[in-house]
């Protein structure tokens, strides 16, 4: 069986004010695109291809859904005319379409569906189900002319439900988070009933979680907050200290501000919406509500900060570094580990800290920063920053962490460095730290922070 | 940022329209402080104020902060739905008595309010 979905945005307008830079397939429902639960609909259905048309630029759903590997449907793609209606859509693909039977997904809407009845389903003949506004999903078997089915054909088992506005999506998202999240695979850990926890996940004990909870990978909350019941956290979000999230959604590459109380609301990006009545304010500070992302970090002046010290620190190490090059080059040449310089993988071999504790006058070395030097060289050339993300050892778990920040701008010294020594368990919490609150004040005070802690505690 | 300010039984009403955000709360406190020598009890008409941030926020506070040193307050009325939002997730609606218009403002002031 095949499936042919057409993602018209004309449905789908209200979400570009809502939620601007988003594509409205692309919408999450708790914590997993629009477009994914159609997939999944189709898996169960055991459709083996599915053609995803839309009637605007179909690149971030491509780059989302790939040719489908993850979900073991073969996807492809197609345009057409933002005011072509169904018809015209299925005549533009018939070579896809008249090939097998068909499903056919057309319009923005979300189908409810019950998992267990529908994975035994045999017969497809009834399958269908329709709005009065024209959105539908029906079934064309093989070698029968679309024009003869009656798209209304109701199904009980599964029914279309209305995503017209902001509103209508709260309740929704609530809806399958506390009522019907075993009908649907969401994203996330679950041993226990209405919790879905992702992956890097840390609160400390003050923290207060209550279910039904979903929380997205590499999230942090921070002391004394209260989060849920029926909250949606997305992924790399921090929620300051005392702050209460209840009944809400919080969207991807979040900071949520202390002592805040939020209720009904959905956060994404900087924009504040009522989960109530849908009234939506952008918040221009970075106090209450603000987006992660690269910010200060790339910009001149601090680029231009961060080279001086760097020139700095070369000269202030170079005697010492020229003096110890000898027993330093015995010492790190068999002792170069692979470092991941971006998140595209880029790979260069830098001495190991950790190697060359085991001897004497590497201790003196890591007393004196002096593995640090080519690095620092690296910095005044602009292939590292002085203070960025952690530097990251090369393997597979780390490859997958910088992938999955939403910032990697890896520098010689960083945040984790100037609070613990060498161990990386926890590291991937300190970077969304350090990406919410990177400032050139506050990469002086990491520098000056971990020179001092290597000075006085060794590494 | 727009400010007006008249009196009504001896009550100042600050007319607030427009953003208050970084850029025009100095203003507010700058305006907040040649008026509140004439009277000490306030209500901040928010009817055409669209947006308020942090900093607006706290210059509100900061008013009601330096008027209740003189035993006076400040009360909000018509605040708007989006504004409303900043005061909810703040809890600043803890710290203000927020009226649906002005007349009732004024008649909490006449009564009381605690004495209702």
């Amino acid at each position: 069986m095949r499936c042919l979905i057409y993602a018209r945005n004309t449905d789908a307008n209200w979400v570009r004010a809502v939620f601007p830079g988003l594509e409205p397939y692309l919408l999450k429902l708790v914590n997993k695109p629009l477009l994914e639960y159609f997939l999944d609909f189709a898996s169960l259905l055991k459709v083996k291809q599915v053609r995803i048309v839309s009637d605007t630029s179909s690149k971030e759903i491509e780059r989302y859904f790939e040719k489908g590997q993850k979900w073991g449907i073969d996807v492809s793609y197609a345009l057409a005319h933002p005011e072509d209606s169904v018809k015209n859509v299925y005549l533009k693909n018939i070579s896809f379409c008249k090939e097998d039977d068909l499903i056919i997904m057309n319009g923005f809407f979300f189908i409810e569906y019950n998992r267990d009845s529908l994975s035994q389903r045999v017969s497809f003949a009834d399958l269908g189900a329709c709005m009065d506004s024209g959105k539908n999903l029906y079934y064309i078997p093989i070698n029968v002319n679309p024009s003869s089915i009656s798209f209304c054909r109701f199904d009980q088992s599964i029914r279309i439900r209305e995503l017209e506005n902001v509103v209508e999506y709260f309740k929704l998202s609530m809806d399958i988070l506390a009522n019907q999240n075993k009908h649907y695979v969401l994203p996330g850990y679950s041993n226990e009933k209405n919790a879905f926890y992702g992956i890097s996940f840390i609160y400390p004990h003050s923290c207060q979680i209550s279910k039904p909870i979903m929380i997205g990978n590499n999230t942090r909350f921070r002391d004394h907050t209260i989060i849920g019941p029926n909250s949606i956290i997305g992924d790399n979000v921090v929620i300051d200290d005392h702050s209460e999230v209840q009944n809400s959604i919080i969207y991807d590459n979040t900071y949520v501000g202390p002592d805040l109380e939020l209720n009904q609301k959905i956060i994404y990006r900087n924009m504040l919406i009522s989960g109530l009545t849908g009234d939506y304010i952008q918040i221009s500070d970075n106090v209450i509500i603000s987006y992660l992302e690269q910010g200060i970090m790339a910009s001149f002046f601090n680029v231009l900060v961060q080279r001086l010290i760097a020139l700095f620190l070369i000269l202030l190490m170079a005697v010492p570094w020229l003096v110890l090059w000898v027993p330093l080059l015995i010492i790190t040449r068999k002792n170069l580990t692979e470092y991941i310089m971006e998140k595209r993988g880029r790979i260069k071999k830098f001495c190991d800290p950790l190697s060359i504790k085991r001897f004497w006058l590497g201790r003196v070395l890591l007393h004196l920063s002096l593995d640090k030097f080519v690095r620092l060289l690296f910095a005044f050339a602009g292939r590292l920053y002085l203070v960025g993300n952690h530097l990251y050892v090369n393997n597979a778990i780390n490859r997958k962490l910088c992938k999955d920040l939403e910032v990697y701008n890896p520098g010689v010294f960083s945040l984790i460095e100037s609070k613990q020594s060498g161990e990386e368990a926890i590291d991937e919490f300190y970077e969304l730290e350090y990406i919410n609150n990177c400032s050139t004040r506050n990469n002086l005070v990491i520098l000056v922070k971990t020179l001092y802690r290597r000075l006085v505690h060794g590494f | 940022m727009n400010l007006n300010h008249y009196k009504k039984n001896n009550i100042g009403i600050v007319e607030i329209s427009g953003r208050l955000d970084a850029y025009s709360a100095p203003e507010l406190k700058t305006y907040f402080d040649s008026v509140s020598s004439e009277t000490t009890f306030f209500i901040f008409d928010l009817e055409g104020c669209d947006f308020i941030d942090s900093t607006g926020l706290g210059t509100i506070v900061a008013c009601l902060k330096s008027t209740s040193q003189n035993g006076g307050d400040i009360r909000l009325a018509r605040l708007q739905d989006k504004p409303r939002m900043v005061f909810d997730i703040t809890r600043a609606y803890k710290i203000f008595h927020i009226f649906d218009d002005i007349d009732a403002a004024m008649a909490s002031y006449d009564s009381g309010f605690d004495g209702f």
